[in-house]
């Protein structure tokens, strides 16, 4: 399996997804939330959620919870919980940056 | 309606499939290997995407296809082993498939990927074509200075010629695809 930490920095759309996971969904039901999350910035495309969903899994950062009919249900893994702290983390200190007027040094 | 058309290149054939049904058409069948192209009328607008899979697991391919047919979009042609996706469904505000630049560019990947592919298989038939000389002649020689007879073998044996030719000229238009996608590829991942 690959690294989860080669995924960082997240994409928009894959942090996003690993937001939305926190609780579990299928394909469609996650775009129509991250719609809602982004006021309607982020509107995923089937390929790009497909290829994401593939990524992220592959690199355990989300697991497959259960099937619901034809669809698979995911949910973001202790892997994937750990990135988003790291991720945060690193978002945190960029934003504090911003706040931090004139003197960068 | 049925057209016949060749396509080195998804880009272009995605364009020409979506320059169709803007004619009020909608795309019941393709068959790429024949170049079959069918259609049928309609009042509705639709749209038409182009995408390449790698072999799939069955799961991950009904995983696939499930999201896709979840966004709307409805499968013409493709499947699991390796296969353009044909992908078609009425127009609407979403008319994507991908959006963002990550699965862009693993999307000209790949394309590049799959035309070099086509590529190599046009390059080894043309070699085997090559390493066959008998393949590449034709009779234009005949006894007499009879001019009539000699045009009558070049017209008979015309399609003769267009069949022998055609691996020649494929193979330079998969070249210039090849490289268009490997570009596009290449100048999308450094962005």
């Amino acid at each position: 399996m690959k690294k989860p930490e080669d995924l960082l920095p997240l994409s928009e759309t894959m942090h996003y997804i690993l937001l939305a996971l926190r609780e579990p969904l299928h394909g469609y039901a996650l775009m129509e939330k991250i719609r809602h999350m982004s006021e309607h910035e982020v509107i995923i495309a089937p390929g790009t959620l497909y290829g994401a969903l593939n990524n992220l899994h592959k690199h355990g950062c989300i697991e497959h919870v259960r099937q619901d009919g034809r669809k698979n249900v995911y949910q973001i893994s202790h892997q994937g919980q750990d990135i988003l702290r790291q991720e945060r983390h690193r978002l945190l200190r960029v934003s504090a940056l911003h706040d931090k007027k004139g003197d960068l040094s | 309606m049925i057209k016949l058309n060749v396509f080195m290149d998804a880009e272009n054939e995605e364009a020409w499939l979506n320059e169709q049904l803007a004619k009020g058409y909608r795309c019941t069948y393709i068959n790429n290997l024949l170049c079959i192209y069918k259609f049928e009328e309609t009042t509705k607008s639709y749209i038409l995407r182009v995408d390449y899979q790698a072999n799939m697991l069955k799961e991950d391919y009904r995983e696939y296809t499930g999201i896709y047919q979840d966004f709307g979009w409805h499968l013409v042609k493709g499947n699991r082993h390796g296969s353009m996706q044909y992908w078609q469904k009425e127009k609407s505000d979403y008319n994507e498939i991908h959006s963002d630049i990550e699965s862009t560019v693993s999307y000209y990947k790949r394309l590049f990927q799959y035309t070099f592919m086509l590529w190599v298989v046009l390059f080894v038939s043309v070699a085997i074509l090559l390493s066959m000389d008998t393949m590449l002649t034709f009779h234009t020689g005949i006894a007499g200075p009879n001019i009539g007879a000699k045009i009558m073998l070049v017209v008979v044996q015309l399609p003769l010629i267009v069949i022998k030719l055609a691996p020649f000229i494929l193979v330079i238009f998969a070249s210039i695809s090849t490289y268009k996608f490997y570009k596009k590829y290449r100048s999308l991942q450094k962005q």
